[in-house]
């Protein structure tokens, strides 16, 4: 009976496809043979039959789906559910923040970008220095910036600033590598053809270098790229030779009218002096800004008066600095790792070393000496002075340390007999065995050597050996000493005579 | 259902398997949205699985709610260790099995309720439908019987899948559905002739 309702336990997982091999052979084999079985498994199937069409799918819930989207979006905490509003609210205050301060204030935006307009125009116009100052202009310059309308900015490497006009009529100015070469002492030549005397020249130059401090303000450069250039300079240009030829002509109008070209003479270039004396370019101006982002004007005011303020404070530093200077040192730092000298090829490429316990050798390149024509001096006749020079040396080799296993820490000294000072160097014992082995084998050899403290047999090598002897030295005396002591003691007392009937024996005296 | 049927049952479910982890990933990376998708695609299944064990239709929607809920406030910690279904029926049969002990004690507490239902082998003999003679005689079985009989012979779940997601052994399910199918055999056996039909 329990066998048959294990059988029908295996049946049910038969039928359900979830018997193993082993299983499935052995019912196989039973259903075959019984008919009860057989009638199990046939039931069995028809149950399960029944079971699976027994009962229809649930029909589907069409709102399943919304009605769980509103449980989850209850049971979620408000933070949670506020957190997808974040973009909309935050977009929806800044829109209506923004449209309440223009409706108040519709400059807004004009004014943000005006601020930030004048940032960075503060950022290019910060540190403004004169670019003409470093060029020390002379008269000479000027007058000639007057009329050929060029400024040198840097006469050792020839950069000039040029004013000119485009074919269209329009200023332009550039900087560059002058090709151009201005004829030297054109002032000299203009005062000289004029036949001017030392007052009327020295009027002259008191025009010419009035200005000079203004013409500095006119072109400016920083550390940040930007180039500065006052429109005024123009003006200057125009202001500076009408200047100079009004009072040309003041002086002397026959001349005047001989050397002066006939276009600047006339009554057009009168009215321009009186232009330009009467209007003269305002210190107070509007720049053109050059600067690595844009190009922008702007009114700037170039301060000449702290500026020069500056500069006399600068030059009296450094004379101060100067009258100070009593030494001046230079201080070098050399890299001298190893890692440096790795790199060197010449160390690395053509230099091979190899150590090893028996040698430590160098195998050099081959060098290809270039033919050189000299005469060598007689080396023999060098001897004689080697050999003064090592009276002055001494070497000392020595045993390094007490233990008595040393093999180690092989020591050289070099000592000057002066007193001056040594050498010593240091070697690993174990690596130049075989160089104390060659050494000692042919001790003859070391004595041609003019070694005075040279102590052959003060080496710990020998030191060893030394100790054991002594040692077994040491006990073999007190073996004997002992020895002798009992042969005294035997001497001095005695033992009571006894009649053993044997004779009697004698003390040995060593 | 011969083997070469089953295989071609079972491949598309390890594709959705794939798909599941991918999307559970996305979940846990904060695209909550995307609990959407796996509701509809295991709705259907663990609403059948509710039915099949409750035979209670008015509870299936209910249950199935509570069960997806559960699971959207445990998905961030899923393990990836089993079966996303796997866990999600264990999760449904949980239910299933918490809903019928709060009944039990209603019955308890409230006796007079439902004096009708009666937990012995017997089914009302008026009944002629083949359907509703099985599911009756279904509904009968004890729970411990009755879940793993349906899940095998309706859901076509594997003994294995059976085990996993009733939290016991192989041995036992395989026990259970025997004794399933014994207990259903003894309450068919009056209604031999309209089955027979």
């Amino acid at each position: 009976m329990k066998t048959l309702r294990k059988d029908l336990e295996l049946l049910s997982a038969y039928i359900d496809g979830e018997l193993s091999l082993k299983e499935k052979e052995y019912l196989e084999k039973k259903i075959s043979s019984s008919l009860e079985l057989q009638k199990e498994l046939a039931d069995m199937k028809r149950l399960k039959e029944l079971t699976s069409t027994g009962f229809d799918r649930v029909p589907e819930a069409p709102f399943f789906q919304v009605r769980l989207n509103a449980e989850l979006n209850s049971a979620k905490p408000w933070f949670t559910k506020a957190k997808k509003w974040i973009p909309a609210v935050s977009i929806t205050i800044i829109t209506a923040a923004l449209m309440i301060t223009l409706k108040f204030y519709p400059d807004f935006i004009k004014d943000v970008i005006e601020e930030q307009k004048s940032t960075l125009a503060a950022l290019y116009k910060e540190n403004l220095q004169p670019l003409l100052f470093a060029a020390d202009l002379t008269n000479e310059d000027i007058f000639n910036f007057a009329f050929k309308s060029e400024l040198p900015l840097d006469k050792t490497d020839h950069h000039f600033l040029r004013l000119g006009y485009d074919p269209v009529g329009k200023e332009y100015f550039e900087i560059k590598k002058s090709p151009i070469t201005v004829q030297e002492n054109n002032l000299e030549k203009f005062v000289h053809a004029l036949e001017l005397n030392e007052k009327q020249r020295e009027e002259m130059d008191s025009i010419i270098s009035s200005y000079s401090d203004e013409l500095l303000a006119q072109v400016l450069v920083n550390d940040n790229n930007t180039v500065a250039i006052n429109p005024d300079l123009w003006n200057y240009q125009k202001a500076i030779a009408a200047d100079i030829l009004a009072f040309a002509r003041s002086k002397n109008a026959n001349i005047y009218n001989n050397i002066v070209p006939s276009p600047v003479k006339g009554n057009e270039f009168l009215q321009l002096a009186r232009h330009v004396r009467d209007n003269k370019p305002s210190r107070e101006s509007r720049y053109i800004f050059f600067t690595p982002d844009t190009i922008f004007t702007e009114v700037f005011e170039f301060d000449e008066k702290e500026f020069k303020k500056d500069i006399l404070e600068m030059e009296k530093d450094l004379v101060e600095m100067n009258k100070n200077l009593t030494k001046m040192s230079f201080q070098m730092r050399f890299d001298t790792t190893f890692r440096k000298l790795e790199k060197d090829s010449v160390m690395s490429e053509n230099f091979s070393i190899h150590i090893d316990a028996d040698r430590f050798r160098v195998n050099i390149p081959k060098i290809v000496m270039p033919d050189i024509d000299m005469q060598f001096p007689d080396m023999d006749s060098l001897n004689a002075i080697i050999k003064d020079a090592l009276k002055n040396v001494e070497i000392y080799v020595s045993k390094h340390s007490d233990k008595p296993v040393v093999k180690r820490n092989f020591k050289v000294e070099v000592h000057r007999k002066d007193s001056t000072g040594y050498e010593s160097f240091n070697f690993d014992g174990n690596k130049i065995d075989s160089l104390i082995k060659q050494f000692f084998n042919n001790p003859d050899s070391l004595r041609k050597f003019n070694f005075d403290s040279f102590n052959l047999f003060d080496d710990s090598l020998f030191f060893n050996h030394n100790e054991e002897l002594r040692k077994q030295m040491n006990e073999l005396k007190e073996e004997m000493r002992r020895f002798r002591e009992e042969m005294r003691n035997f001497q001095h007392d005695p033992p009571a005579k006894q009649d053993t009937g044997k004779p009697e024996l004698k003390g040995i005296d060593i | 259902m011969n083997s070469e049927n089953k295989e071609k049952m079972e491949a598309p479910r390890i594709l959705k398997l794939d798909d599941d982890f991918s999307l559970i990933k996305r979940f846990i990376d904060g695209e909550e949205e995307i609990f959407d998708e796996l509701v509809k695609r295991h709705k259907e299944k663990v609403r059948n699985i509710i039915y099949l064990t409750l035979n209670d239709r008015d509870s299936i929607d209910d249950i199935a709610q509570d069960v997806f809920i559960t699971v959207y406030r445990s998905l961030k910690n899923f393990r990836f260790e089993s079966q996303f279904t796997t866990w999600l029926y264990r999760i449904t049969v949980n239910k299933c099995k918490d809903h019928l002990r709060r009944k039990s004690i209603r019955r308890i507490i409230l006796p007079f309720k439902d004096t009708q239902e009666d937990p012995g082998y017997e089914i009302s003999p008026e009944s002629t439908n083949t359907k509703e003679i099985v599911q009756h005689a279904i509904s009968k079985l004890p729970d411990k019987m009755r879940v793993p009989l349906v899940l095998k012979d309706i859901e076509g779940f594997s003994y294995q899948e059976i085990a996993e997601t009733m939290q016991c052994e192989i041995g036992t399910v395989k026990s259970r559905i025997f004794r399933a199918r014994e207990g259903l055999k003894k309450l068919l056996q009056p209604y031999e002739k309209e089955l027979l039909k």
